[in-house]
Parts: C-alpha cells; sequence; structure tokens
C-alpha cells in the first residue's frame, strides 16, 4: 500500500465515523429490547420455515431419485414425479425461503432502525396464514389441483392466504422503519423495503390477474424470474450486507458500490424473465430486452461482489472459526458465481444449448441453495442464541451441518453443470438418437441424488440441534459453536 | 466483553421483569433466570456494532466493465431488436438439419412393430381366416420382389396362403415408406419367426416402385403371373 492511498483510506474512515455519528448507539440494553420485542414471532417463523425445509427437500430427494429409478414410488398418484416434483419447488420457494427470510428480515429492520418491532402482534397473524397459503397449497399441489403454472401451481386460493400473510409481515416492517431511530439507512434496508413494496405488486398482479395464450407465458415468466428479483435475491444480499460487517466488526467496504449495486440491480433485474422463453412465439425485441438486461446484472453483480469481498479481505481467517461468517461468505460467492452463469445462460447462444437441461435446475440450486439458503441457515445460526438465549449446544453438529451441506450442494451443482451441458449437446445434434441424449445423463443423476442425500442429512442435523436449542436440551454453553477457538473473542 | 456478566442490577429492574413475561422461552422449571440473562447478556454484548458503510471508492475497472457492458448490450439490443415490431422472428437461430451424408437408423422390427403388427401379428402368424400368416408363406419367402410388390402397392381380393384362403384388403405403403424403409420391413418379415431367405436392397425396391408407378392394389393372379415369369 502506497503512502498516499493509505491517507485516502483513512479520509475515508473519518468520513464514516462523522457520517455515522449519531447511529453510534450500540447498547446491549437496546439489544435486549429489540430481540424480546421479536423473539417468539420470529423463532416461529424459523421453526416453521425448518418445517417447510425438511418436508421440501424429501420431495425434492424422492424427485431426484426418480430421475434414474423412475418406477419407483409410481404406483401411487400422489408420489409421482409431476407432483412431487412442483410440490417441492413451491415448499422450499413459499415455505423455506419465504417464511425464513421474512423472520431474518424482521430481525434486520429491528436491528438496524434501532428501535423494538412496531405492531409485533401482526407477525403472529402472518406466520399463521401464511403457514395455511403454504399448506393448502401443497395439498392442493399433491392432490392433482395445480395450476400447471410453474411457480405458479399454487391455486389462487392459496396465493390470497399467503399474500394476506405478507400484508401482516410488511406492515410491522413498514411501520419500524417509519419510528426508525437513526439517520443514515443501512444498504441492508434498502433492499427490505424495497422487496417489502415490490413482493406484494408482483405476487397479486401474477395471481389474480387473468392471462391467456402467449401472454400467460410471457407473464409466468415475468413473475417466476421476478420472485427471486424482489424476493429472494433482497433477501439473500440484505443479511450478507448485514452479517458480514457485523461479525467481522469492520464497515461494509464502500457506500457507493452499495449505491451502484443496489440501483443497477433494481433498473436491470425485473427485466430478466423473458430470457425464459428464448425461441418462443413473443414478440423478438420483447426476448432480446430482456437478455440485454440479464447481461447488465453483471454490473450490480460486480459491485455487490467487490464491496463484500473488499469487507470480507483480510479477515478471511475468520472462516476458520465463525459458522455464520463461513456459511455467508459461502453465499455470497455463489451469489457472484450463480449471477454471471445466469447472465451467460440469457445469451442465445448458450441458452440454446442450456436450456431444457439439467443444466439449468445445477443454476437454479446454485441460486436459491449456496446463495440464499446457505446464508439463512448463517443467518439462524447468529440470530437464534439472541432469541432464545441459549447458545447452540453442540459446536460438531454445526460442523457438520455446513460440511454436508456444502459438500452436497457442490456435487449437485457441478454433476448438473457437467451433465446437462453434454445434454444440450446431445440433444442439439440431429445425428444422435434422443434416447442417447437422455441414457447420457444417468451417471450425473446419481450423483445429483448423492448430493441431495448429502443435503437432506444436513437438515437432519440443523432441525435437530435447532429442537435441542428450542427445548433448552444439550449441554448448557457459554460460548458460541465456534469451529474452532479464535484468538480473539467475537462473532457468530 | 463481560462487563454485562453477574450484574445485579440487572435482576433487580423491574424492566426486566416486564420483558422478561413476553420470553417465549422461558422455562422456570429447567433454567434459573439469572443464568438465561446471564447467557442472554454474554451473546448481545460480545457482539460488534450494527453493521454500517465505509467510503472507499468504486474501483475503476468496475465502471469500465460497466460501460463496456452497457455498450456490448446497446449494439446487441440494436442487432436483434427485430425492427421492435410485435412478430416473433429468431433470425439468428435458423434450425439445423442433418447432413445430408449421414443415414439416420431404419429398423425394420419397429417399422414392423407399428404398420404390420396389427394384422398379421407380433409373431408373424396373422389372424386365421381373416389376415394370412407371413411365417412360411410362399408369397414372402419365395422370392424378394413379391412382398415388395405387396408392401408398394397393396393387394386386394382372395389370395390362397399355405393352402387357406383369404379375402382381405391391404394399403399401398408407397407414399408412407421410401425405398429403405420398405427394404427394412421386408428384410425383417423375410428373416424373422423361421423365415430364412436373402434381403433385398433399396436400390431394388426403387426400381420396383418405378416399374410400376401409379397403380393400385394388385391381385394374387398377378403377383402370380410375375412370379411365374421369374
Amino acid at each position: 500500500m502506497t503512502p498516499e492511498s493509505k491517507t485516502k483510506s483513512n479520509d475515508a474512515t473519518e468520513r464514516a465515523k462523522a457520517f455515522h455519528q449519531s447511529d453510534l448507539m450500540d447498547d446491549t440494553e437496546l439489544r435486549v429490547k429489540i430481540d424480546e420485542s421479536l423473539a417468539s414471532a420470529v423463532a416461529l417463523f424459523f421453526a416453521t420455515s425448518l418445517f417447510w425445509l425438511l418436508l421440501g427437500s424429501i420431495f425434492g430427494l424422492i424427485a431426484s431419485y426418480k430421475m434414474h429409478w423412475p418406477d419407483w414410488l409410481g404406483e401411487y398418484a400422489v408420489l409421482t414425479f409431476g407432483r412431487i416434483r412442483p410440490a417441492h419447488l413451491n415448499t422450499v420457494a413459499y415455505g423455506w425461503v419465504s417464511l425464513a427470510g421474512a423472520g431474518a428480515l424482521l430481525w434486520m429492520t429491528s436491528r438496524l432502525t434501532r428501535i423494538p418491532i412496531k405492531w409485533g402482534w401482526m407477525l403472529f397473524i402472518s406466520v399463521l396464514l401464511w403457514n395455511i397459503g403454504v399448506a393448502y397449497g401443497t395439498g392442493a399441489i399433491i392432490f392433482g389441483y395445480s395450476r400447471g403454472m410453474e411457480w405458479l401451481e399454487f391455486p389462487r386460493i392459496a396465493g390470497f392466504i399467503i399474500a394476506l400473510g405478507f400484508v401482516f409481515f410488511a406492515l410491522p416492517i413498514l411501520k419500524t422503519f417509519i419510528h426508525r431511530k437513526v439517520n443514515h439507512i443501512y444498504v441492508s434496508l434498502w433492499y427490505i423495503l424495497a422487496s417489502v413494496v415490490w413482493f406484494p405488486l408482483l405476487y397479486l398482479t401474477a395471481n389474480f390477474g387473468h392471462y391467456q395464450g402467449v401472454v400467460e407465458a410471457g407473464m409466468n415468466w415475468w413473475y417466476g424470474h421476478n420472485l427471486l428479483t424482489v424476493w429472494v435475491t433482497p433477501i439473500g444480499l440484505a443479511m450478507a450486507y448485514y452479517f458480514l460487517p457485523k461479525v467481522i466488526g469492520r464497515p461494509i467496504y464502500s457506500y457507493y458500490l452499495s449505491l451502484l449495486g443496489f440501483w443497477s440491480f433494481a433498473l436491470f433485474y425485473n427485466w430478466n424473465g423473458i430470457h425464459h422463453l428464448i425461441g418462443g412465439p413473443l414478440p423478438t425485441w420483447l426476448v432480446t430486452v430482456s437478455i440485454v438486461a440479464s447481461v447488465m446484472m453483471v454490473i450490480p453483480v460486480l459491485a455487490v461482489a467487490v464491496n463484500h469481498h473488499m469487507t470480507t479481505f483480510k479477515h478471511f481467517h475468520m472462516l476458520k472459526f465463525s459458522p455464520t461468517l463461513r456459511f455467508t461468505v459461502f453465499g455470497a460467492m455463489a451469489y457472484t458465481a450463480v449471477s454471471l452463469q445466469g447472465s451467460g445462460m440469457a445469451l442465445r447462444s448458450i441458452n440454446e444449448i442450456t436450456h431444457f437441461t439439467h443444466y439449468t435446475v445445477g443454476h437454479a440450486h446454485l441460486g436459491v441453495y449456496a446463495f440464499s439458503t446457505m446464508i439463512l441457515f448463517g443467518g439462524i445460526y447468529y440470530i437464534m442464541p439472541r432469541l432464545s438465549k441459549w447458545e447452540w449446544p453442540y459446536p460438531s453438529l454445526v460442523k457438520w451441518h455446513f460440511w454436508l451441506t456444502a459438500i452436497g450442494v457442490i456435487i449437485y451443482v457441478v454433476a448438473l453443470t457437467i451433465g446437462g451441458w453434454y445434454q444440450g449437446l446431445d440433444m442439439n445434434n440431429p445425428d444422435k438418437d434422443f434416447m442417447e441424449s437422455v441414457l447420457n445423463t444417468i451417471p450425473y443423476l446419481y450423483l445429483r441424488s448423492l448430493g441431495g442425500t448429502m443435503m437432506v442429512v444436513g437438515h437432519l442435523i440443523f432441525i435437530y440441534h435447532f429442537a435441542l436449542m428450542v427445548k433448552r436440551a444439550g449441554p448448557r454453553r457459554f460460548a458460541p459453536p465456534w469451529f474452532k477457538k479464535p484468538e480473539e473473542e467475537s462473532a457468530v | 466483553m463481560t462487563k454485562k456478566n453477574n450484574n445485579p442490577e440487572n435482576q433487580n429492574d423491574p424492566k426486566k421483569d416486564e420483558l422478561e413475561s413476553k420470553d417465549a422461552f422461558r422455562d422456570e422449571a429447567e433454567s434459573d433466570e439469572s443464568d438465561v440473562y446471564n447467557i442472554h447478556d454474554q451473546i448481545v454484548s460480545r457482539e460488534k456494532g450494527e453493521p454500517d458503510e465505509g467510503f472507499e471508492p468504486t474501483p475503476w475497472w468496475v465502471w469500465t466493465i460497466s460501460v463496456l457492458v452497457l455498450f456490448a448490450m446497446g449494439f446487441y439490443l440494436g442487432k436483434y431488436s427485430g425492427t421492435f415490431g410485435t412478430t416473433a422472428h429468431e433470425v439468428e437461430m435458423p434450425p439445423r438439419l442433418a447432413d445430408e451424408r449421414v443415414e439416420r437408423e431404419v429398423r425394420g422390427d419397429q417399422l414392423y412393430a407399428g404398420l404390420c403388427q396389427p394384422c398379421h401379428g407380433s409373431d408373424g402368424m396373422g389372424a386365421p381366416g381373416r389376415y394370412p400368416p407371413l411365417v412360411d408363406s410362399e408369397w414372402v419367402i419365395q422370392d424378394a420382389e413379391t412382398p415388395a410388390r405387396i408392401v408398394l402397392f397393396g393387394v386386394e381380393g382372395p389370395m390362397e396362403v399355405l393352402g387357406e384362403t383369404y379375402n382381405e384388403i391391404m394399403d399401398p405403403f408407397e407414399h408412407r415408406l421410401d425405398d429403405k424403409e420398405i427394404a427394412a420391413v421386408v428384410n425383417y418379415i423375410r428373416t424373422s419367426w423361421g423365415n430364412d431367405a436373402p434381403e433385398i436392397e433399396p436400390d431394388r425396391v426403387a426400381e420396383i416402385r418405378e416399374e410400376h408407378e401409379g397403380r393400385g392394389r394388385w391381385r394374387a393372379s398377378e403377383l402370380q403371373a410375375l412370379m411365374d415369369e421369374e
């Protein structure tokens, strides 16, 4: 580092201090009040989300086994692939990611606005309605009443119940935000507020508009991809922006990068959905605009990646002991990977190979699992001890959970990425029999099931650990579940 | 870090009691309250402060890449805009056709299963009194041209097969199958279920097709005459 740049960065630190002077009221008493104001509600969000995680990942595992053992469980209508697979998608998307994400957003909102949550009673209605909606919708899919549109399989009634549940989740966030005790609004809050406003618009438009034919297909993918835009990704990014500096104890690298990242994200991401319909009967310009916007996502992703990397840089040694940081950094890296991969996949020349293959499935899991789910795990490890006033009883279980899920999802994604690519080449090759393209995927499908099994075992361990903690069973500990003892006491 | 631990003030604070009643996890039977607060204080007081932002400048190469991507995709948008009309046309993705030289595999057994099996049966035995058998049939195994003629143009009227007379109509396949396919299905019939006759080449099928082009269904007597000629 040259002396000149050193002065520069000192200046930046001074400016940051001045900027945040009025916000530096991090006292323990306030944290206790905030945590207690939402302990039961957020814990309920987490606990029910874990139920859907378990159910959803078992659905996913059954669907995965069916890909190489096609006759397995085929004799029961409710367990056929056509029902199990959408049931998997919807339970993990609307049950696991949404409920766990909602819990984390609530806790972060309260912490970042420095006041206990307002209208906290609404959250119990929210969690109840939300779970009823997901349960009703999943039942409808399993018993054959799916709407038959990807990401929108739930019947409209289930959609209505979930939307209502969302209202009772959004109002406390908005109310709390209005009464905030900070001058400066931290970047995580930008994402939280954006998703709270965007998600209802998206969900209501998709569920309750009337569409037919090509427009319906267009709407379907506008919705499908935007669910990631306005809900899954903001949850993950808000959490990464929160937990990286929080655990490391150092400000996020650059406010300017945060700005660039957020506004280019808001500008480009919502156009992306139509790249799912390349080659479909939509106007060419519509598809092209979507591809252009998908590639433009390079800008926000780069901004976020640099911001996160430079924040964590020089602190990577903390990954050795902090579970929260390790899960979060894993997820943040996966976000960069999945987004750049997605920008590439939107290009017509690559899309014609990868579309309609297992490659896309690998991409989806790199996004919703390696990015979103891993960050949620990290967040729950951090938040839960503060809600339950109890440390995680067994650090070894955290270790098992991390390695099983991390290695599992890596096997899963790598296998499907390679297998799907070859599958796409085979399918595009007119000299090859179609069956050849199918049979060639079988080894990769076995690997997918292996990765999936590891992930489900990891989930079982995590849920067992969570249950122990809530019941305050197991040994009473007085330290975070460090992977190993750090030199300085901090983190988790 | 331990400044809040064992702080007697916490336990006597009336505010604490109020908050305590909201605690969803309270379980007096199992744990001593002061211990619970002890742990919680430890948890929240070891935390770092709430995150905030630094003000490092954006690296120059982030801007450079952003501008390059903007230009590249602007170009892409112009090139593939389809004149912003309402029609869907994917100019840059013409369908890729098979290389002419590469021949698709034609399988007689599959053709037979789809086209012939409904009448002649999977064992080639036909249906007694209705559809004649192909196994050992003189029309099938005597020479290769006769079955090719029948498959090409069909046959109708009374026909004696293995001493039994059948009177049915078989449709022509001249427009549905090409020479290779007809050769494949004829060869399949002539070499299956115990039949063991030499194969016919697609070129020979083409000659027969050309020779009799446009004719309708055969009668058994016409076929017999051609067989006798040869």
